[in-house]
């Protein structure tokens, strides 16, 4: 609103404006390995408090998300140990490199989440069904068993199903709009 | 490597699924290690996996979209980038969306679409709708005459309304910004939030911005943070305004040169210092050889002494636009040195520049000039490096130079207060008075507390040349 856009932007906002246009690349990193979304909002919380305590040392023009997702690695680290909680069975290393996967996917794959939609839309009713009781009710296993009148077995393998669905369709949805002219 | 079966998998993906909810039993746990080790294709499987629960917990309108999309869908639906569609496209999906809502609303007699969730010293004229703090509202009209609303869209975008403004709710994810200024926070469950004013539709990618419009449809926009994109009604070309940036259409020029006052006076003007029975003897910066106006810390920038309001700000965030408000009063009438009480008196200006939303509650300090060999300043070539008192080397910004000015008193403008008088008295001011000894009290006045972005309001308060509010005025009291 101000008159003059000299721009003597002083370091938050230098800050900020970096954190805004990176938000969702690293709350995806984030919540991408820390299934468990209240530990995943702590880290990503305690990620951008040490981000801004580091700040300093950050060298503007270099790879800001790059430099953000390693500071969030630690902090997911540093949460498995204080709390003696993995919250995917693999290792450090194994992890760092899902991490590091889940980071590529992210900034190449700009078209991931209309595909995503896209495949969401054409689920048919009963996986429409199991996602809302998954994802929006966030209902336990045992509950939607018991919901359906099944086991939490079943429950499982129906939800693997419906995961290795949308991996493939998305992967087509990919490849098709990639190889369009 | 071993070759990877569709069984192995889909083995894969249920020890992931597992694992999600707790902890697998440690043969499992080896297995699913041994399987990413033996494949490491089912890294990026395990990855990609991952990202489908990532983007559905973060996006809430994955799934919104999925149940109102009717299943038995017909072929495969291109891939179209929602947003690259463009704000007019978006427009079009709006009303769309709108008007099945406003269906769909009618069945349910008007539910609410948003939260009147905190009003700070508000006035409301000739609403449509409830005004009280925490009603859920439903779309319709709202005035806001006074003070600052904040309203809660159920999409979980947040408007800062800023009286005087008038605003039309339409449904969550839509409203029309009739006059008056707003701060919209649109956070990531409310992309796509689009605000409408006369002559351009905003729309939000996920931002903090301000908007300012008036009746004639001149509007402003600032990007505080994130980005939008305006589309000027009639013309085709969607803008896109990034952080930090603002994009103007007539408003701001009118606003910070409101030129000076024409119209007839209609107030009651208080006569040139007016003694009055009980001792008090009242002088106005209009008496004598007053002066009111205010310097910025812009070394461009003239004095402004012919505006019907001077303005002050503090700001370190954009500290070229710093102002500092100075006044004199002629007080060579008065006999000074028997002045026993003294009382100074400011009327609140709507200023119209900036956002009174990232203002917060403002502490001000006036400061009297002792260094009576500058209280000659001219009100025409007034500036930073030649005002009485102010650091040339403009380094200092907070506070007059040590020795030259001393504090008299502070007083409070809470935030989203932009009507109002304010006061300051005491021994300090009294002392002040009677310390003088060439007949000119010139009085400085900072604003001690920072903005919280850029582009916070600018405080104003009326001076001598305003036609409908008193200008400053300086009480004292003689035994």
């Amino acid at each position: 609103m101000e008159e003059n856009e000299k721009s003597e932007s002083d370091q938050s906002t230098e800050f900020l404006q970096l954190l805004a246009s990176h938000d969702r690349a690293l709350s995806l990193y984030v919540y991408g390995l820390v299934p468990h979304q209240a530990d995943a909002d702590d880290i990503l919380q305690q990620t951008k408090m040490v981000m801004w305590r580091a700040f300093s040392q950050f060298e503007l023009g270099t790879n800001f998300i790059a430099w953000a997702r390693r500071i969030a690695f630690h902090q997911i680290l540093s949460y498995r140990r204080k709390r003696k909680r993995d919250h995917l069975p693999l290792s450090d290393e194994m992890l760092d490199q899902v991490g590091e996967q889940i980071a590529e996917i992210t900034d190449q794959e700009y078209q991931r989440k209309q595909a995503l939609q896209s495949c969401l839309n054409h689920l048919k009713a009963d996986h429409r069904k199991m996602m809302l009781m998954r994802y929006e009710d966030e209902m336990e296993v045992d509950e939607i068993a018991r919901k359906i009148h099944t086991t939490p077995g079943a429950v499982y393998r129906a939800l693997s199903r419906l995961r290795l669905s949308l991996l493939d369709c998305i992967r087509n949805r990919l490849k098709s709009e990639t190889s369009l002219p | 490597m071993k070759p990877l079966t569709q069984a192995t998998r889909a083995r894969f993906i249920l020890l992931c699924e597992r694992s999600r909810d707790q902890p697998l039993p440690s043969s499992e746990t080896a297995e699913l290690n041994s399987l990413l080790k033996d494949h490491p294709e089912l890294v990026k499987t395990m990855a990609e996996s991952l990202l489908i629960d990532a983007e559905l917990r973060r996006d809430p309108r994955l799934l919104q979209e999925m149940k109102t999309t009717p299943q038995e869908a017909r072929g495969p639906r291109n891939i179209i980038p929602i947003f690259a569609l463009g704000a007019a496209a978006c427009l079009f999906l709006g009303l769309l969306v709108f008007q099945t809502l406003r269906q769909a609303e009618t069945d349910k007699s008007s539910p609410g679409v948003a939260i009147l969730s905190k009003s700070t010293n508000c006035r409301w004229a000739s609403s449509t709708i409830p005004t009280a703090e925490g009603s859920h509202v439903p779309a319709g009209k709202l005035e806001l005459v006074e003070g600052l609303a904040t309203i809660v869209f159920d999409s979980g975008a947040e408007i800062s309304l800023e009286a005087p403004a008038t605003l039309e709710i339409i449904d969550k994810m839509n409203a029309r910004l009739i006059s008056g200024t707003l701060v919209a926070d649109v956070p990531p469950t409310a992309i796509g939030f689009t605000i409408d004013t006369k002559d351009a539709t905003i729309t939000d990618l996920g931002t903090r911005f301000g908007l300012s419009t008036d009746e004639q449809g001149k509007y402003l926009v600032q990007v505080i943070e994130g980005l939008v994109e305006v589309d000027h009604k009639g013309e085709n070309n969607i803008r896109q305004v990034t952080e930090g940036k603002s994009l103007d259409r007539g408003l701001l020029e009118k606003k910070k040169n409101p030129g000076p006052s024409v119209s007839e006076p209609t107030r009651w003007q208080p006569d040139p210092a007016f003694a009055q029975a009980d001792g008090w003897k009242n002088v106005p910066t209009s008496f004598g050889k007053g002066r009111d106006t205010y310097v910025t810390s812009d070394p461009n920038q003239l004095g402004k002494g012919d505006e019907p309001f001077f303005r002050v700000k503090q700001t370190t965030i954009q500290p070229n636009l710093v102002r500092v408000g100075f006044l004199a009063f002629d007080i060579s009438g008065t006999d000074s040195a028997g002045v026993s009480e003294a009382e100074l008196i400011l009327n609140i200006e709507p200023s119209d520049l900036g956002f009174a939303s990232l203002v917060p509650d403002s502490e001000f300090t006036v400061y009297g000039l002792t260094d009576e060999a500058a209280d000659n300043w001219s009100e025409k070539d007034l500036k930073w490096e030649n005002a009485p008192a102010l650091d040339p080397t403009m380094v200092n910004l907070k506070t007059p130079e040590p020795g030259k000015a001393v504090p008299l008193g502070k007083f409070l403008v809470p935030r989203g207060v932009q009507r109002g008088t304010r006061s300051i008295s005491g021994s300090a001011l009294a002392d002040f008075i009677r310390s003088d000894t060439n007949g000119t009290a010139t009085l400085i006045i900072f604003r001690d507390s920072d903005e919280t972005a850029k582009a916070g309001l600018v405080q104003a308060f009326s001076s001598k040349e305003n036609a409908v509010n008193p200008p400053p005025i300086l009480r004292m009291k003689t035994d």
